[in-house]
């Protein structure tokens, strides 16, 4: 067995990833409430056991594997090159629970490159409060990935993450988007040039280096047009397919509960109109007392 | 009708999105055919504005809320 096991953590801006990179490794970089706080990969460590070490890397937010600025560059190259160092055993993919489908367009992107991925559920808390709740037993089915529900700032749920982390028998390569309606010829071709065993990866990454003035660009984008292949077809294809799994999943994942709204205090209308008009009623009376101190 | 001209709190469904690139992004953020989307929020001066999409809140500048076409339900 491996006694080091190198984890990046992936995921959507804003969804807990340095939260979480905290708590397995006891550091302490800075964690915002908004988009875009981690804009370099980071590393840290965390033992799991007494023989097994997790070598953990913090990478910054995207929203897919095209990536549009240059810190989504960051993930993507870690992610992308096997021959990378960096190149990660496992993936912790944090979602937010309360956003769960957008989350995962970017999980399912992933867990096609090739690389084990384990969900963990961040914010769940949020969600119950929208009214959303998820039964990570059946998510993880539908999904074919192990899940487990977090809470990143609380360290709730570290514990069960690091025994998952350390299990390596449970986590497993799986694909998502079948690549059945593309040309075989145009993805050997492209697997070929990219030097990529893994199609999906080949054809996004060649998708990717398209735009660029290099040779592989040229033949890559020979081989395109050989086979009267639009890149840009393709990715939306590929999103609104992946989207249609995820809805099924999503929804199969959800778990009813009968009148959750109203049966809680936080949400009840009254109880928030109670709220209002004591503290606005507080505020009214605080006014005329703070300016009479002012005077005197 | 285009998505820049929603009134407040209204909700309408996207049918289109003009432009390749932007096309794309949204598509990645959840701005799908179909979707519903309701207008939440306009920034002071009119741009930009939030729209709430699926189950989160989304905000977009208003050039490129205009290349986006919905049909509006309520």
């Amino acid at each position: 067995m491996k006694q080091e096991i190198t984890v990046a953590l992936a995921g959507n801006p804003n969804s807990g990833k340095t939260s979480l990179f905290n708590a397995l490794t006891g550091l302490n970089h800075k964690v915002s409430n908004f988009p875009g706080t981690t804009v370099d990969k980071k590393v840290g460590y965390c033992k799991l056991t007494s023989e097994i070490k997790a070598q953990i890397i913090d990478l910054p937010g995207t929203y897919s594997l095209y990536p549009k600025s240059t810190d989504e560059l960051v993930t993507y190259d870690i992610l992308r090159n096997k021959a990378e160092t960096d190149f990660p055993d496992l993936v912790l993919f944090i979602a937010d629970a309360s956003n769960l489908k957008r989350n995962l367009l970017l999980l399912t992107q992933v867990a096609d490159l090739g690389v084990p991925v384990i969900l963990a559920l961040n914010m769940v808390d949020l969600a119950e409060r929208k009214g959303i709740f998820y039964d990570m037993d059946v998510l993880s089915e539908t999904l074919n990935i192990p899940v487990v529900s977090i809470n990143a700032r609380n360290k709730k749920g570290i514990d069960q993450i690091k025994k998952l982390i350390a299990n390596q028998s449970l986590h497993k390569k799986n694909t998502y988007l079948s690549l059945d309606n593309i040309d075989t010829k145009l993805l050997d071709e492209i697997c070929e040039i990219t030097d990529k065993k893994n199609a999906y990866a080949a054809l996004q990454y060649a998708i990717n280096v398209s735009s660029f003035a290099t040779n592989r660009a040229k033949q890559v984008n020979a081989v395109f047009e050989k086979h009267n292949f639009k890149s840009k077809n393709f990715q939306e294809n590929e999103i609104l397919k992946r989207y249609h799994l995820i809805d099924e999943a999503v929804r199969a994942g959800k778990k009813e509960r009968i009148s959750s709204n109203t049966s809680r205090v936080g949400n009840c209308l009254v109880f928030k109109h109670f709220v209002f008009s004591v503290s606005s009623n507080f505020f009214v009376e605080r006014i005329p007392y703070a300016v009479g101190r002012a005077w005197v | 009708m285009k998505l820049s001209k929603l009134a407040y709190n209204q909700v309408a469904q996207v049918k289109a999105i003009q432009g390749e690139e932007l096309s794309l992004k949204l598509f990645e953020m959840g701005v799908l055919p179909g979707e519903e989307v309701e207008l939440e929020n306009i920034a002071p001066f009119g741009d930009p504005i939030a729209i709430r999409v699926g189950e989160y809140k989304m905000c977009l500048r208003l050039s490129d809320a205009e290349c986006v076409e919905v049909t509006v339900i309520k």
